[in-house]
């Protein structure tokens, strides 16, 4: 292209955009009176913004997209129950990688349970939640508004991006994938969503995107204060464009991420960490976990490329010094059935286990692992399905409290949700 | 009207409204401030264009110069009655949605298939190993490899087929919405898609979609009660929240719930989970025939006749009697008028004009029309706030753009659902039960690019991003030709100027094809560390060079005894890309038409000759909100830069893309996303 569009076009650096571009417009300024009294900003602003507990930390939610299968994740290898629910797809004892008498890594798992041996994993297992859906779509709503049988529209990880910061700030979420996750739905910030970031730019002629430049010098009637908005987010989409795609050409790294760190997303987000970005809450998922017949292969195939690219962000994540402070928390939306099914495979069922990772993580195994003899029966499902042991909604005031440092999880949570000691 | 009063008109309307100054004053467009929250009709007096304009864009999906000057014509109730009362009004120009059909003229899927449709396709594979056949489709015994394959296919086929028709059906109401002459009704149908949400992802019937949203069309401005029984018995709301489960003995509360929480009384409002559980008992035994899932059925042998107790009344309530019950309460007209409210006017509205309009709902009995008309006509609707304040939903802004370019057919490319989708809005789908949320949640960074990149699209078409290329020639060749001959070009888009383009595209993607090949067998000659630990035979079909698309050929799969050995995997091999190629053969692709603009035909039937002039022509034509001077400039020096001079050449042969180029950055402006 002939013409950059940046305005400080190679004479400063990615860090000055950082400053100039996103924090010097003022985004605040343009908010429109419904956004500005929405009850979130005004509790906050009553609180005093910009006192943050821990400004430098670093959340990053990655989400198994279909249901991944428990059970075949974190194996109940001494259990014989497991083995005969599981005739042909059960994990053998002599290839799991046992985590104690009782329980082991699916082996294909290599990449985090070697982040497991150096006490960075926290294994939560039997996480679910009471009445469970066995719609992907149901369940997965229920977990992106952390409001079982109650949707409401704001995500989750939003309304913590709004507890922890109540005066909006561009760039604060990211969401790597083609359209956005519910979970990320705030009131006050406003996500930035994209898949490719070479897309993820204005396009035209040159002389378009120059005069598009031009109107980003010149501010709209002022007398509209939705328009200032608008204008205001314009500004940002213009700057963050420029910084996604700035971050993500100029990163490279000698780390290993296995095959699946561009599908993970998990790549892009470890590009944006070391380009400065002001992001403090990224969400990313990785798809394919709905395995109703011949799930062996294919299974394992995503548990390979997820648990490598995994052990690749962080080995990344230390070579570039943020290790302090970047902690993950990965779900899927159910567990699988306990019995395989006529097609060797599994199909839609509850509770299952949930990491959090990280160099400050307490590593080791938290709630207790889901009876395989004591199920529960569901209407239409009387094959018997796990009963959950740990609401996921304490994995999720573990994050926000205990790492993010917002403590009312009781209010942004609608409930009593003791975080687990994951960070003590 | 004749060409040249229609120009003296304008000309005249130029002046007046003093948008040819380029100044930004449009106070005399938006009412006083004291208009705001007053419900009151305007008068003749307070007619103008400009009014008239801003009553399109808000009740229909915008307007062209002539049709607004013909709503500016008439009185403001004449007006409003004319998009409000449209009964009358003949829409038999508007096509039906043309269902593909097989050779023998079944429908895809309800006619060719048979019942139980399972949501989940791989209940179906253990319904034919329990039952010898699903879908109307038997197992083949006598091939061991091979026993449950052609059930499986079939469930493929139900789930992509469904999907490739409803990507048709969106591209159909796209048309619609852009053609009907009772633009109203649509924008209402668009309105209780979001409010009553179902998405398609989990019904996976399009048909059973259609049939809602053709319900929604013949109540969209009649009563409530009519949509909250219709929703209650709708196939598609059915299966959706589950009361197709909702038996005797086993009550599903999720429609109960989502009646009250999202259908009518808003959430925590009026109703306690004691409610919920009783009127769940009341919906028991709603659901569809077995044999014929488009037909709603009420079986008395899943119904609880019981006693059950609903917001304190007590009695052997039914399904409609909850509906009744829910129109008692206070919470639903409270909720419901602010809601209709919000989609056509703003965010804002005080709670005293909440209460009024909640009172202009309950006194109609909750008849929607007086409701409507009421607010289009009230000065509130006029008034600063209100005027040229909203944010376009992404459907309206992708509609309203075609009709203020005077384009009469939705192009395919832009592919209007793949850019409502990436906008927010993907129609059918719907994020969740709880719908859009609306105003400022429609804009983000990555949306708002999109919006800009749209306008782009729309007036200098590419390849579409979304739909890999070759995908859709091999589609649109497989559907054409039966997925046989992979040769010859079809004769549709042989002569496509797009065709050009896409070829060049789909050679790059071969050239990606061939060095990811290359670097595959470079891997496999140096195998690494993972290979000794096990990758077992499951990779052979994918590492054996077979690739699995819709060309493949599974003779020579089958005839091959290692590939044959290779059983896990065959599902996703055989049935999957099969019953998406039987889908796809019966589904005709979209069209990759563009969009039909002429911009020097625009400009030169409205006799303007100066670039400032026609500047001021685009911004009136395509902006509610007046322009900074600043900000006018800069469209003024693009169109000077396009066209090398401050008068127009009607000889200059690229003058259509120089307008096109400042058109786009017209579109792009954060002023276009107001309406």
């Amino acid at each position: 292209m002939a013409k950059t569009k940046l305005s400080c076009d190679g004479a400063c650096s990615r860090r000055d955009f950082v400053r100039q571009g996103l924090f010097g417009i003022g985004a605040t300024a343009a908010l429109p009176a419904f956004l500005r009294h929405s009850a979130t900003a005004v509790a906050a602003q009553a609180l005093g913004a910009g006192q943050e507990t821990y400004p430098n930390r670093i959340m990053v939610v990655l989400e198994l997209t279909g249901g991944n299968d428990g059970l075949n994740t974190v194996v109940p290898y001494s259990n014989d129950e497991y083995y005969k629910a599981r005739p042909s797809l059960g994990i053998a004892a002599r290839v799991v990688m046992k985590l104690n008498d009782e329980l082991g890594f699916n082996p294909q798992l290599r990449g985090l349970s070697r982040l497991y041996e150096e006490g960075r994993v926290a294994i939560i297992n039997g996480c679910g939640y009471p009445n469970p859906s066995f719609s992907h779509f149901t369940s997965l709503d229920y977990w992106h508004s952390a409001s079982p049988n109650a949707p409401r529209q704001e995500g989750w990880v939003g309304l913590a991006a709004d507890a922890v910061r109540a005066t909006p700030q561009d760039n604060f979420i990211v969401n790597v994938g083609t359209e956005m996750k519910n979970a990320v739905r705030a009131r006050v910030h406003a996500p930035v969503v994209f898949s490719d970031p070479e897309t993820f730019r204005r396009q035209g002629s040159d002389m378009a995107l120059m005069a598009a430049e031009e109107l980003g010098q010149q501010m709209p009637d002022a007398s509209r204060q939705v328009l200032g908005f608008i204008e205001s987010i314009s500004r940002n989409a213009a700057t963050g464009s420029a910084l996604v795609r700035e971050a993500v050409s100029s990163y490279s790294t000698t780390v290993d991420y296995g095959d699946a760190g561009g599908q993970t997303g998990l790549t892009t987000v470890a590009a944006l960490i070391a380009g400065d970005l002001p992001t403090r809450f990224y969400y990313v998922n990785y798809g394919g976990f709905d395995h109703h017949s011949n799930q062996e292969a294919s299974h394992a195939r995503l548990l390979l490329g997820a648990g490598d690219a995994i052990r690749g962000f962080f080995e990344d994540m230390d070579r570039i010094g943020r290790a302090d402070d970047v902690a993950m928390m990965v779900f899927s939306e159910f567990g699988r059935r306990v019995k395989q099914n006529a097609g060797a495979g599994t199909d839609h069922g509850t509770a299952g286990p949930m990491f959090i990772i990280g160099k400050p993580v307490t590593g080791g195994l938290y709630g207790a692992y889901p009876s395989l003899t004591d199920l529960e029966v569901i209407p239409g499902y009387e094959d018997g399905n796990l009963r959950f042991t740990t609401d996921f909604r304490r994995v999720y005031a573990t994050m926000i409290a205990e790492w993010m440092g917002y403590d009312d999880t009781r209010t942004l949570l609608r409930g009593d949700f003791d975080p687990l000691g994951v960070f003590a | 009207m004749r060409p040249k009063r229609r120009l003296a008109g304008l000309v005249a309307i130029l002046a007046c409204t003093g948008v040819a100054a380029g100044a930004g004053q449009d106070q005399g467009a938006a009412g006083p401030p004291a208009w705001v929250g007053d419900l009151s009709p305007i008068g003749p007096a307070d007619w103008s264009y400009d009014r008239a304009a801003h009553l399109l864009e808000r009740a229909a999906f915008g307007g062209t110069p002539d049709e607004i000057e013909r709503f500016a014509a008439m009185t403001p109730e004449a007006a409003v009655d004319s998009l409000v009362a449209y009964e009358s009004i003949d829409n038999s120009h508007l096509p039906a949605f043309a269902h593909s059909r097989d050779e023998q003229g079944r429908k895809m899927f309800h006619e060719i298939l048979q019942p139980p449709f399972h949501l989940e396709i791989f209940y179906n594979i253990e319904y034919a190993l329990e039952h010898g056949q699903s879908l109307g489709v038997e197992v083949d015994y006598s091939d061991p490899a091979n026993r449950n394959q052609e059930p499986a296919a079939a469930g493929y086929f139900m789930v992509s087929g469904s999907r490739l028709e409803m990507d048709r059906a969106v591209q159909w109401w796209a048309d619609r919405m852009l053609n009907t002459r009772r633009p109203l009704e649509e924008k209402m149908v668009l309105f209780w898609h979001g409010h009553f949400a179902t998405q398609e992802q989990k019904v996976h019937d399009y048909e059973k979609m259609l049939i809602q949203q053709e319900m929604f069309r013949t109540n969209a401005t009649g009563s409530l009660r009519d949509l909250l029984i219709g929703i209650g018995k709708d196939p598609a709301m059915i299966r959706y929240l589950d009361n197709v489960d909702n038996v005797v003995g086993h009550a599903n509360e999720n429609f109960a719930r989502e009646i009250m929480e999202l259908f009518a009384m808003g959430e925590g409002r009026g109703y306690t989970e004691a409610d919920i559980r009783d009127a769940a008992r009341a919906f028991t035994g709603w659901t569809y025939h077995p044999q014929n899932e488009h037909q709603f059925v009420f079986r008395a042998d899943a119904h609880d006749y019981g006693q059950k107790t609903i917001f304190g009344q007590t009695g052997g309530f039914e399904g409609e009697d909850v509906v009744d019950l829910i129109l008692q309460q206070e919470a639903t007209a409270s909720f419901m008028a602010p809601k209709i409210y919000r989609f056509f006017v703003r965010e804002d509205p005080s709670p005293e004009l909440q209460l009024e309009l909640a009172a202009v709902l309950r006194d109609a009995n909750y008849e929607l029309k007086p409701l409507l008309k009421t607010i289009f006509l009230s000065r509130d609707f006029y008034s600063q706030a209100s005027y040229a304040t909203h944010i376009k939903s992404p459907v309206h802004l992708l509609v309203s753009t075609y009709k203020k370019l005077g384009v009469t057919a939705v192009p395919g490319t832009p592919n209007f659902k793949y850019t409502a989708q990436a906008l927010g809005q993907e129609p059918f789908n719907p994020p969740n039960v709880a719908g859009w949320t609306g105003g400022p949640a429609w804009i983000n960074p990555a949306t708002l690019l999109t919006r800009a990149n749209f306008a782009k699209r729309v007036f200098f078409p590419e390849p579409e991003p979304n739909l890999n290329t070759a995908t859709y020639n091999f589609q649109y060749r497989c559907w054409r030709e039966g997925c046989v001959d992979t040769t010859g070009m079809s004769p549709v888009l042989a002569d496509h100027p797009l065709l050009i383009e896409m070829v060049a595209a789909d050679q790059r993607q071969a050239a990606a094809r061939q060095a990811r090949a290359e670097r595959q067998a470079q891997r496999a000659a140096a195998p690494d560390r993972d290979e000794a630990e096990g990758e077992d035979s499951a990779d052979i079909p994918l590492d054996a060079g077979l690739t699995v698309d819709l060309s493949t050929d599974y003779a020579a799969v089958a005839a091959d005894p290692e590939l044959q050995r290779a059983k896990e995997g065959w599902v996703r091999s055989y049935a999957t890309p099969t019953g998406q190629r039987r889908a796809r053969r019966l589904s005709p692709p979209i069209p990759l038409t563009v969009a039909e603009i002429d911009l020097v035909a625009m400009i030169r039937g409205a006799g303007l000759t100066r670039v400032d002039e026609v500047t001021d022509y685009f911004i009136h034509r395509f902006l509610r909100v007046p322009l900074t001077d600043n900000r006018r400039q800069i469209l003024v020096d693009v169109l000077t830069r396009g066209t090398g001079s401050a008068t127009i050449d009607y000889r200059q042969p690229d003058l259509e893309t120089a307008l096109r180029e400042a058109l786009h950055v017209l579109l792009g402006m954060s002023e276009y996303q107001l309406a």
